[in-house]
């Protein structure tokens, strides 16, 4: 579904704070894997879900999704095939606009808009059958303003806007991680159940160890730009957290992580 | 009523230009201020269709699509090169005005002896007031455009382009490019204010160049007043809240004349007005922290309060004045003064006229009323003068300057008009001879007497020489001015002609400094206001290069200028004074011809002479009628020539030519 092949992307090119987000990234993900991400701060893994959006372009390398190549084409051009949710729940949603217009606008995701009013009964009752399944009462507040929800309720309200018109790959980054836990646990089940009920092809970036280990079929860990380890699903039945720390260890051992990344990866993760 | 009912079309008109700055500002949160120059441009293009002979109705679209290139640009800055969309806006507007010279030609267009939409509408008129019926259409098509307006703003492609600007990542990940949708509405929005331009030209009567200045903040006072007033949600109220924030603005305009306050202070309290407005809405919406926040966020109910009751009491006012019998002080003539701005020319053709008005025996406030307005240089303020005048009831209308005066016929029909300072008549249409007019008009004028002045130049120095000019072409005037000055320079084939254009008083220094490097042996100077508000800007050079300056204004010969050969204003008035006599004692301006002005000041400083080494020849000393010397200014007094005594000074000037200039033109 996803090809990357050589891919590097370097910020502030020949500036004193030149970074190498990506270096070198070759990946291959299959039809209906549901990938996890994780890696330290500043690792490249949102960068890396921005390039295969489109909202940033590589320095080099090609990006194929589904079978065409996209690595030129602009985020807008890409979201036909890719939809995103992002970890500010206040980036998601258009927060002036009710929810059954932000609820439009995702219907239409990918398709030419035209000067038709179809936010019509049929369709609102189609909307507030699909809200009835985020489970958070908001099928009957269709035309509430999105900024008078919390935090939770949008990333709920994004993530249905994200597959309400199944995409090809969906990309969440982070998107638990502004929420309290108890809700944060509430929008992973609701992941859950959307990724493996549209059988959808997912990249999921998280900070949490528990999440990165029980949720997907396939891990990716990342380091300084660069996809450090890929643990696919038998392997990571047989793992627990302590494993995945283990893990670490012996990527030190391998000499690729440093003692202090160690130190960090322990205080994110545990 | 008049004014209130003429404000309210003009609020119509407006409400146009206002919907683009809503789509502008309150969908992409930039204040367009393209459209400075797209209402011009919507004017201009519309002026020069309907004067081709194009149908009125059909010059509208032109506007739109002519505006929307101008707002699609714009667009592209902004969104390609992601220059901010404020910046933006500005590059544009300021190219705009070279464009729209370009499309006018000239500075000024006049339109009342074409069809307009206007003049259409009053032909279907059923027997009403005129404003009144202008009003009913004007509601009409108001309606027509509200409905479509909320309604495209509510279809997936206009609510498309509302999250567009609400939040660009999300729309952009959802597969719509943002940039596409911004140039799209911000085309939309300025063509909108093409088509405002106009008709409010149309309208009026006249395209101008200036007409736009300003236009952003009064649209955006539009649509936050419409926005305070009308607070929702919903398309519809929104849209329908720009459409009566425009009306109400304009309408607080006239009240803010009628009760007599300077349209100069106008200007600093709507930026006030905006700005309060601007914060209290960003107090009101993101709880920020500060005293004044505070006080605001604590108090909105008051604020709120307090709007409505200012707001009402408003209403309450204009109802009590509309319907309150107008005040007919007995018999006594009313007599409204309108004048464009504070210029030495104004304000000395206002004080000749009151000067000469005493001398007829008409007492201001005892056997007569003088009702003197001032629009301040703002162009379509004369129109609302006119409006308030109306409503004062005037017997006759005196307008000093061309833009006064075409605000005046424009509208004035049933009343007589007297002009006064005006360089040509015939230009704006107020009649095709001095006998042949617009029946209700008559006034005084004349053009800068550059031929003679050239004369004078020659006399004093024979020979071959080059001489320079500048000139502002933004003003009507000042085309008409250069127009005379190219064709006497055909009297004089021993004089080369450098001339330097400028936009605006800064650039007279370096237009000056940029002849002298040419080497010109003089500055022969026509009446033009931006080169008389920046006289010391070519003074300066002149002392510095040794150029004598020679100019038609004949006010300035204390100022540095070496000769002066002009009209006196002053006496422009008391001639107006005279028109005005002869109408209110019964007389109709119909038979009345136009007049010439009548007194000529022919100046010389005897200082500058001695600054640059020059010595008047005696036939000029002995005729000049002014003279500068050891800083003193020593003047005739000005007194009307006799009737038919002709024009003395000129005569003993130029009375030994070959050719009599006195005979006047054509
Ligand atoms: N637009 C940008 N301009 C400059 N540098 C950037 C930009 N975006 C990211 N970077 C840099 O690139 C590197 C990778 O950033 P990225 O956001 O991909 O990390 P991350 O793995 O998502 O980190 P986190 O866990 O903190 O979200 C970081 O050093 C970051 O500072
Ligand atoms: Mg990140």
């Amino acid at each position: 579904m996803i090809r990357i092949v050589g891919v590097n992307k370097k910020f502030n090119s020949g500036s004193l704070d030149e970074v190498y987000a990506l270096r070198e990234i070759n990946l291959e993900i299959r039809e209906h894997e549901f990938v996890t991400v994780i890696g330290t701060n500043g690792s490249g893994k949102s960068t890396l879900l921005n390039v295969i959006a489109g909202a940033i372009f590589p320095d080099s390398g090609s990006i194929e999704i589904g079978g065409k190549t996209m690595t030129r084409k602009r985020d807008y051009q890409r979201a036909r095939y890719v939809s995103r949710v992002f970890q500010n729940p206040f980036m998601g949603t258009a927060p002036d606009m009710t929810i059954a217009e932000n609820l439009l606008m995702a219907w239409f995701r990918g398709k030419k808009r035209y000067p038709v009013i179809s936010l019509n009964g049929k369709q609102k009752s189609f909307f507030r059958d699909q809200l009835s399944q985020l489970d958070m009462q908001l099928e009957n507040r269709l035309d509430t303003v999105m900024k008078t929800l919390s935090g939770g309720q949008r990333q709920a309200v994004t993530l249905l806007m994200a597959v309400l018109k199944t995409p090809d790959v969906l990309l969440l980054d982070e998107h638990t991680a502004a929420l309290d836990p108890k809700t944060a646990a509430q929008v992973i089940r609701l992941t859950q159940k959307f990724v493996t009920g549209h059988k959808l092809t997912a990249l999921m970036v998280t900070h949490s160890m528990k999440q990165a280990i029980e949720l997907g079929t396939r891990t990716l860990m990342m380091h300084h730009g660069r996809i450090i380890d890929d643990i696919c699903e038998e392997e990571r039945q047989k793992l627990t957290t302590d494993d995945f720390l283990n893990k670490f260890e012996d990527i030190r051992k391998q000499e690729k992580l440093t003692p202090s990344l160690i130190e960090t990866l322990k205080n994110q993760y545990v | 009523m008049e004014l209130w009912i003429g404000s309210i079309n003009l609020g119509f008109l407006f409400a146009f230009m206002a919907i683009g700055t809503f789509i502008t500002y309150k969908l992409y949160s930039f204040p367009d201020i393209t459209i400075d120059g797209t209402f011009t441009t919507g004017a201009a293009v519309a002026s020069i269709l309907i004067v081709d002979g194009w149908n009125p109705f059909l010059v509208l679209p032109v506007a739109f699509l002519v505006g929307s290139l101008a707002g699609f640009i714009t667009g592209f800055i902004h969104t390609r090169f992601k220059i901010e969309g404020l910046l933006a806006g500005i590059l544009v507007m300021t190219g705009l005005y070279s464009v729209n010279l370009h499309i006018m030609g000239k500075s000024n267009i006049p339109l009342i002896s074409n069809r307009t939409v206007f003049s259409i509408l009053s032909n279907l008129n059923p027997g009403l007031n005129a404003e009144l019926w202008t009003a009913m259409a004007l509601a009409l098509v108001m309606i027509i455009v509200w409905v479509l307006i909320s309604l495209f703003l509510k279809t997936d492609f206009g609510l498309t382009m509302r999250t567009t600007g609400n939040n660009p990542v999300m729309i952009a990940a959802h597969g719509v490019s943002v940039d596409r949708y911004k140039i799209f509405g911000i085309s939309l929005a300025n063509g909108l204010v093409g088509v405002s331009g106009a008709l409010v030209a149309q309208y009026q009567g006249f395209a101008d160049i200036g007409m736009g200045i300003g236009s952003i903040i009064f649209s955006l006072a539009s649509v936050i007043i419409g926005e305070a007033v009308f607070r929702s949600r919903s398309m519809f109220v929104m849209v329908l809240g720009v459409v009566a924030g425009s009306v109400i603005f304009r309408i607080a305009v006239a009240l803010a004349l009628h009760i007599g306050m300077n349209p100069n202070d106008l200007k600093i309290l709507t930026a006030l007005f905006v700005l309060l407005t601007i914060i209290a809405s960003h107090a009101y919406g993101k709880g920020r922290e500060g005293p004044i926040f505070n006080l605001i966020q604590s108090n909105k109910k008051l604020s709120r309060w307090l709007l409505f009751i200012g707001l009402l009491s408003g209403a309450l006012y204009i109802l009590f004045l509309s319907v309150a019998p107008a005040k007919t002080e007995d018999e006594k003539p009313r007599i409204g003064l309108l004048l464009a701005n504070q210029s030495s020319l104004m304000t000395n053709t206002r004080n000749g006229f009151y000067d000469e008005m005493k001398k007829l025996g008409y007492r201001n406030g005892d056997n007569c009323r003088i009702i003197e307005l001032n629009a301040e240089g703002d162009i379509p303020t004369n129109r609302t003068m006119v409006d308030k005048l109306m409503t004062e009831k005037v017997d006759i209308l005196v307008s000093v300057s061309t833009a006064s005066t075409q605000a005046a016929i424009a509208k004035v029909r049933d009343i007589p008009v007297v002009f006064a300072t005006v360089a040509n008549p015939f230009t704006i249409q107020a009649g095709v001879s001095d006998s042949n007019h617009l029946p209700n008009v008559t006034g005084v004028y004349g053009m800068s007497p550059i031929r003679e002045l050239l004369k004078i130049y020659t006399r004093m120095f024979p020979g071959k020489h080059t001489i320079g000019t500048i000139y502002d072409p933004a003003y009507l005037n000042t085309k008409v001015n250069m127009t005379e000055f190219v064709t006497a320079l055909s009297f004089f084939p021993q004089l080369t002609m450098k001339e330097v254009a400028v936009a605006g008083t800064s650039e007279v220094q370096q237009a000056a400094q940029s002849l002298a490097a040419k080497k010109i042996d003089a500055f022969i100077l026509i009446n033009d206001l931006t080169i008389l508000n920046s006289l010391e800007s070519v003074v300066k050079i002149s002392r510095q290069a040794k150029i004598p300056i020679f100019s038609n204004d004949a006010e300035r010969l204390q100022d540095g200028v070496l000769l002066v050969y002009g009209y006196e204003y002053y006496v422009s008035g008391m001639q107006a004074a005279h028109l005005v006599d002869r109408i209110l004692k019964g007389e109709n301006p119909a038979d009345i011809p136009f007049e010439k002005f009548k007194l000529i000041t022919f100046g010389v400083n005897y200082d500058v002479a001695d600054q640059l080494g020059i010595r008047f020849p005696d036939t000029i000393r002995h005729v000049a009628s002014a003279t500068f010397i050891h800083g003193k200014l020593i003047k005739r007094p000005l007194v009307l020539p006799p009737e038919n005594h002709g024009n003395g000074d000129r005569e003993m000037v130029l009375s030994d030519s070959a050719s009599s200039f006195s005979k006047g033109k054509k």
